[in-house]
């Protein structure tokens, strides 16, 4: 091998070691890649989108009668969360009379069978004992004496 | 870089594409790197060619193998790069290459043989480093610089002439 072939040897040794500085893909690819990986969750989130309205549309525009139902209006406002439990009380109605609903031209204040009277106790402030009635205790309490 | 790589990056697949160039991005750059000798015109010619290649990718149907196509485009794109250059030589350029002759006798074998290189016409350095640096065939180096095969032997033949006798005192 010649002087001159053993020189271009070595070049060429050196010449292989250079090494491009960077990544040529990721420079030059790099954008397009980046949007083509944007490009199918966009065009889900948009269909999506399109089909939420188009079943908003559908439901709220043939049903609803404008004359009887005002139109429906969704209320987004979240109702507040209580934290505390609210207080139940609990109401007996099993001494309520049943009212009957059926005709109610003649309703009076009483129930049907049921006679109302009010009897006002009167109340003197005069002396007399014997206007009063005594009560059981202060009877048995007197027979003591 | 498998045929089914290149088919696939021919057809658009931006992953088969980044592989070419991973694979092809050293090749081109030492090519344009010995070719301009700078590494920022390097990098740039480097980058220019990549981008030219995936253009041209869809047209390349295998007569040749890729990377001698590929060293064709980075080849085309260093020759435009010195056409603009030339245009715009002037005294300093000048004065720079007269400064590198000058300081010859105190570098090492290589780098005076690199340099040497350097001054060779453009024709016959395209063909030294292509034949001889990226040791492509006659039929390669001919395919890469889209010349006759005899063109390339004679081109290699003179620049080894030429070297010789500027190498003389070393040999």
């Amino acid at each position: 091998m010649s002087k001159l072939r053993k020189h271009l040897d070595k070049s060429r040794r050196e010449y292989q070691q250079a090494k491009y500085p960077g990544d040529l893909a990721d420079e030059l690819l790099r954008p397009a890649i980046k949007l083509s990986q944007w490009i199918a969750p966009i065009g889900l989130i948009a269909v999506a989108a399109l089909v939420v309205v188009a079943l908003n549309l559908h439901h709220a525009t043939p049903t609803i009668n404008e004359k009887t139902n005002p139109p429906y209006v969704m209320d987004m406002t979240q109702s507040p969360i209580t934290t505390q439990p609210t207080e139940q009380l609990a109401v007996s109605t099993g001494g309520v009379p049943d009212f009957s609903t059926s005709d109610t031209s003649d309703m009076s204040f009483a129930p049907s069978g049921y006679t109302f009277s009010v009897s006002v106790p009167s109340f003197s402030l005069a002396e007399d004992d014997s206007s009063t009635q005594p009560s059981a205790t202060t009877q048995a309490t007197k027979e003591t004496i | 870089m498998d045929d089914a790589t290149i088919e696939a990056a021919q057809r658009g697949d931006r992953r088969a594409q980044a592989q070419l160039l991973h694979a092809l991005q050293d090749p081109w750059f030492r090519f344009c790197l010995s070719l301009v000798r700078n590494v920022e015109d390097a990098k740039d010619a480097t980058q220019e060619a990549a981008l030219r290649f995936l253009k041209a990718l869809p047209s390349f149907r295998g007569q040749s193998k890729l990377q001698t196509f590929a060293m064709g485009i980075a080849l085309n794109v260093v020759r435009e790069k010195r056409r603009e250059r030339d245009a715009q030589t002037d005294a300093a350029a000048l004065r720079l290459s007269e400064a590198r002759t000058e300081h010859e006798s105190s570098k090492e074998e290589a780098e005076l043989l690199r340099q040497s290189v350097d001054q060779l016409p453009d024709r016959q350095r395209e063909a030294v480093i292509l034949r001889f640096f990226e040791q492509m065939s006659v039929e390669e180096t001919a395919a890469a610089m889209k010349c006759a095969e005899g063109t390339v032997k004679a081109s290699v033949h003179q620049a080894l002439k030429a070297l010789k006798g500027k190498l003389s005192h070393l040999m």
